[in-house]
């Protein structure tokens, strides 16, 4: 594995007028790393998570990251095409709303295939041969890749969501509450095939969410988030069998045992 | 859209007509690139035209309304109409010459001509046919020939 992070954040922060969002936040993100920041809602985890992934420009701090040449660059100085070429090929973005993330309304094959037309992909033959592979990976029939995601159940459209942004290979995977209005075992299904393409290729991710369970089974790290701030961050099992701050205490002794 | 070059959505209708019909089916507002950077619509000019656009020696002018925007392209410029590898960009063909004038190698509409399934190919730029009947070209369907068979 690579001697260097992937992500720099140094002194993040975020404020929407006198509110504020997040601040100072800073951490670094390995390759293949798994890093889940949890808290309560409005606890400024979306706030962080749409900074980073440049959703947002944050009223001060730096997000640096190392490009696939080794270069460093602070992604708020990045030109838009810059930016915007950045999140289709080495950067991938899991919406909690398939919906969000989808087009509705065309096939689940040029869903997927769209990332790779978007890139130079002129050969219909392979962008369907890698949009079959793919759909096959996340557990979908090859024979629904000319439906449209309307007519997926939400367990099949995030699957999908998640195809469409793996396909590209990218390095760097921002997910927000992936798990998020899907069904207890639909859930445990699609962390079990997180989990899997996560390992398999190596993937580094940022996964916001507000269920221990998913931090639990597919992060490495773990930050704690409440009212704008990180207060408690280390290794996952560390963080949730040995929680130091008295609100992290707090949030792991509320998860119901059953 | 243009300005950040993202048109991977134009492949996207594309491929879709594949997945659907097995080709594709767009048969006017058939997108192109122009010289190497812009994806355009040429809308409403049947994709029959579209490889005449290529370094055509005219200025040609394009209304796009609901943008509001004139879209211009220079004369002598590339105009490529976007396609798959192994599925290349074709325009119609046509097996009959225009009915009335004889015309070929140009964009046929097919006119319907009585309630028995009887149909015939005319030019679509109808001025030019009507210079052309007036030049002296006769079609097998020209009115002269039906007059002479009533």
């Amino acid at each position: 594995m690579s001697e260097q992070p992937l992500l720099r954040v140094e002194g993040l922060s975020k404020y929407y007028g006198n509110r504020l969002g997040c601040t100072d936040v800073s951490f670094e993100l390995w390759p293949g790393e798994v890093l889940a920041i949890v808290g309560e809602s409005g606890s400024g985890k979306t706030t962080l998570l749409n900074c980073l992934s440049t959703h947002l420009e944050p009223s001060s701090g730096r997000t640096e990251y190392r490009m696939r040449d080794e270069v460093w660059r602070n992604l708020y100085e990045l030109s838009e095409a810059e930016r915007r070429f950045l999140m289709r090929t080495d950067w991938g973005f899991v919406h909690q709303n398939p919906a969000d993330g989808l087009r509705m309304t065309v096939s689940a094959g040029a869903n997927v295939g769209e990332r790779l037309m978007a890139v130079g992909d002129r050969h219909y033959g392979h962008i369907r041969d890698t949009a079959v592979d793919w759909l096959g990976r996340v557990e979908i029939a090859a024979d629904r890749i000319d439906d449209q995601p309307r007519s997926f159940s939400g367990g099949m459209r995030q699957r999908l969501q998640i195809a469409r942004n793996l396909v590209t290979g990218p390095r760097l995977v921002f997910m927000d509450e992936p798990t998020g209005g899907l069904d207890v075992s639909v859930q445990a299904r699609l962390l079990d095939l997180l989990r899997g393409l996560v390992g398999e290729l190596g993937l580094a991710a940022i996964i916001v969410t507000h269920d221990l369970a998913v931090a639990r089974l597919l992060s490495h790290r773990m930050m704690v988030m409440k009212d704008g701030r990180v207060i408690e961050a280390g290794l996952t099992d560390r963080v949730l069998d040995d929680p130091r701050e008295p609100y992290t205490q707090l949030l792991v002794s509320s998860i119901l045992q059953v | 859209m243009h300005a950040l070059e993202e048109y991977g959505l134009m492949h996207v209708k594309l491929y879709e007509d594949i997945a659907g019909h097995g080709r594709i089916a767009t048969t006017y507002a058939y997108p192109v690139k122009v010289e190497g950077r812009y994806v355009m619509d040429p809308s409403p000019t049947p994709k029959f035209d579209n490889p005449k656009m290529h370094m055509s020696p005219a200025l040609q002018l394009f209304g796009a309304g609901r943008e509001m925007r004139i879209y211009a392209v220079p004369p002598f410029t590339e105009v490529v109409s976007l396609d798959f590898e192994d599925h290349p960009f074709e325009i119609q063909h046509f097996t009959q010459p225009c009915a009335l004038c004889a015309a070929t190698g140009v964009y046929l509409d097919e006119v319907i001509s009585d309630d028995h399934g009887g149909h015939m190919f005319v030019c679509s730029d109808t001025d030019n046919c009507e210079e052309r009947r007036a030049e002296g070209h006769r079609g097998h369907l020209s009115g002269e020939e039906l007059e002479a068979a009533e």
